[in-house]
């Protein structure tokens, strides 16, 4: 497989402050076309990383490469490649959304005007787009947000806590526009949360991070194409001794396990309809099948070794 | 590479879309016509001298050599009486009526009004900047493929821009309100000044574009000095505040420290705004000149623009 140039890349990113180090030697790599998530508790460095990597804060040591253009040495052509939201977006709120748009229009270069009316409609604001910004719902704020962000077409869009705030919907409607985004026009993704549940449906990869470093980069499990591959699969059934039985015999000295919710076993994808026709023929009542794999949250807390407050 | 007129364009446009600019504008023209009906209702105490001006100047000329005949003059108005005699009788000799309460002498008058668009402009070059941080749109300003220095100049230039547009509609404006007010009688006389025993014929409109002109200089100076401090604490009322405290404080502060002859007084900022001294008048240390106080006011606006600069490009946006 041929390596493609990843759109960002980190390397050795330090922040100190007075004496305290708050990002740490923190290397990372983005590639097109993926959503990188960012996770770690309150005060872990997230943020600061973030706003390193768009020139909110002054780098300590370490290099950022944006498209393989050095943000320290070339700012502007840099940060010609990226759009951001930075926390809440917080716009002029005296002006309308539209003009909102021309103003973050004019710092581009080379971007048609009509540009702006292909955003508005890409996140749906058309009706509103001429109301001034103070009359927005939060929601909308957010949709005008991530407007300004791709007036330019960048390949890199990072995103700073972007789900604060937002009601479930606009998570979910906020999710769904990220993957699309990725998908449709393989823009790379940098988007960081201390949401677990948040990055585990909008992510492919999630960093760890913690008192600055990078502890470890997880591929987020994707079940389609995972065929063959062992996992853990919880039954929910009835009578669940019958069951045991039942599965016993067909899982060739595989661990079972019974729970309060059912039983576990582990088991291949394919192996699943095979398991529950044994059932069924047996009169065993099955409510529900499941994978049974570690959340994230499991992982999340095993590695930053619970709540400690840095 | 980067079209530099666009931002300057964004700055314009968020100054000219908040209500309280078009408040700001209101109240400036508003203060500009009180002055005028004031003037018209000869508030200020002009003689109203009418058509027969020349026999009530001959009086006040007559009187006024009485008066320096007379022993007990101090030296500092006996200056001043011998230029109100010279003046007048060139005016009775020449035929130029008194501009007191024509056009021009309303034009005189307005010039005081560019104290008001020096708290408007310090206003709005303070929000300029601090707003942002404030409103939190610097996140959003300062992630765009445009340098801080830039946007830092853009707003500065904005704020330039936004004064001179001021004095330009206060100057047309009293014109057009004076004209009203006062007609055109008076139109073609010349300014009459005082130089060294002789009297001294200046063109009306010079005349009152210098007024403007010299007033500019402390708006300048205050202007940049409130960016300087909205810049660097990112509070525009911190900013406003200070930046009128010290313009009314600063002059009384310089004229009580100058009478203890203290020889640093003179590098002080506000010993050195009001050039028109040099042109009537006597600055506040014996010694001071023109250049040397342009000297320490550039060295000044070069201080508070420097500081400006490094502290807002180095700033971590944090929180």
């Amino acid at each position: 497989m041929e390596k493609k140039q990843p759109i960002l890349e980190v390397r050795h990113l330090t922040k100190v402050i007075g004496k305290k180090k708050i990002v740490d030697n923190l290397s990372l790599q983005v590639d097109p076309g993926e959503v990188f998530g960012f996770l770690g508790p309150n005060g872990a460095g997230k943020t600061t990383t973030i706003r390193m990597i768009v020139g909110l804060i002054g780098i300590t040591a370490g290099e950022v490469l944006i498209n393989g253009i050095n943000l320290k040495k070339n700012f502007e052509k840099a940060l010609s490649h990226v759009g951001g939201i930075v926390e809440n977006p917080e716009m002029y709120k005296f002006l309308t959304g539209y003009q909102n748009l021309i103003h973050y229009w004019r710092m581009t270069q080379g971007v048609p005007k009509t540009r702006i009316d292909e955003v508005v409609r890409q996140v749906g604001l058309e009706n509103r787009i001429h109301h001034k910004v103070k009359t927005y719902s939060l929601g909308m704020r957010q949709r005008l947000g991530l407007a300004q962000a791709l007036l330019h077409s960048p390949s890199l869009l990072i995103l700073d806590e972007p789900t604060n705030g937002l009601d479930p919907a606009g998570i979910r409607e906020f999710r769904e526009h990220l993957r699309r985004l990725a998908r449709e026009e393989n823009i790379a993704v940098l988007v960081s949360s201390h949401i677990l549940s948040e990055m585990e449906q909008m992510c492919d990869r999630i960093a760890v991070i913690q008192h600055g470093k990078l502890i470890d980069v997880k591929q987020v499990r994707k079940f389609v194409g995972a065929a063959q591959e062992q996992q853990m699969v919880l039954f929910t059934v009835d009578p669940i001794s019958q069951a045991r039985k039942c599965l016993q015999p067909a899982l060739n000295n595989r661990p079972l396990e019974v729970t309060p919710e059912g039983i576990q076993v582990t088991t291949t994808w394919d192996e699943i309809p095979i398991l529950n026709a044994r059932l069924v023929e047996a009169g065993v009542r099955v409510f529900s099948i499941r994978p049974a794999t570690r959340t994230l949250e499991d992982e999340f807390l095993e590695l930053t070794g619970g709540t400690q407050i840095v | 590479m980067f079209n530099f007129v666009r931002l300057v364009q964004n700055e314009n446009m968020k100054i000219f879309r908040r209500i309280g600019t078009w408040v700001m504008i209101s109240l400036m023209l508003l203060a500009s016509g009180v002055l005028g009906i004031l003037v018209k209702q000869n508030v200020f105490g002009y003689d109203d001298l009418g058509p027969n001006w020349k026999q009530k100047l001959e009086k006040q000329v007559k009187q006024d050599q009485k008066i320096l005949q007379s022993e007990d003059v101090p030296p500092g108005a006996k200056e001043h009486y011998e230029k109100n005699i010279q003046i007048n009788q060139y005016r009775i000799d020449h035929d130029i009526v008194p501009d007191g309460q024509t056009l021009w002498g309303y034009m005189y008058q307005t010039a005081s009004v560019t104290s008001l668009i020096t708290l408007f402009t310090i206003i709005t070059g303070a929000t300029s900047v601090a707003g942002e941080f404030s409103w939190g749109t610097i996140k959003l300003l300062l992630i765009r493929s445009a340098s801080r220095s830039k946007i830092l100049l853009s707003k500065y230039l904005s704020t330039l821009l936004f004064a001179l547009a001021l004095l330009a509609l206060l100057f047309l404006f009293s014109l057009l309100l004076g004209v009203i007010l006062f007609g055109f009688s008076g139109w073609d006389a010349p300014h009459l000044t005082y130089d060294n025993g002789k009297v001294i014929e200046k063109n009306q409109m010079l005349h009152v574009l210098g007024l403007y002109g010299l007033e500019c200089v402390n708006l300048l100076m205050m202007v940049t000095f409130a960016f300087m401090i909205s810049t660097v604490f990112r509070s525009s009322s911190l900013a406003i505040g200070l930046a009128i405290f010290l313009m009314f404080a600063g002059t009384n502060a310089v004229s009580i420290l100058s009478m203890q002859d203290y020889e640093w007084v003179k590098y002080i900022l506000f010993a050195n705004t009001d050039l028109s001294l040099y042109l009537e008048g006597q600055p506040w240390i014996k010694g001071m000149t023109m250049s040397f106080s342009i000297t320490v006011l550039a060295v000044y606006f070069l201080i508070f623009n420097v500081i400006s600069w490094i502290v807002f490009k180095k700033r971590d946006v944090a929180s």
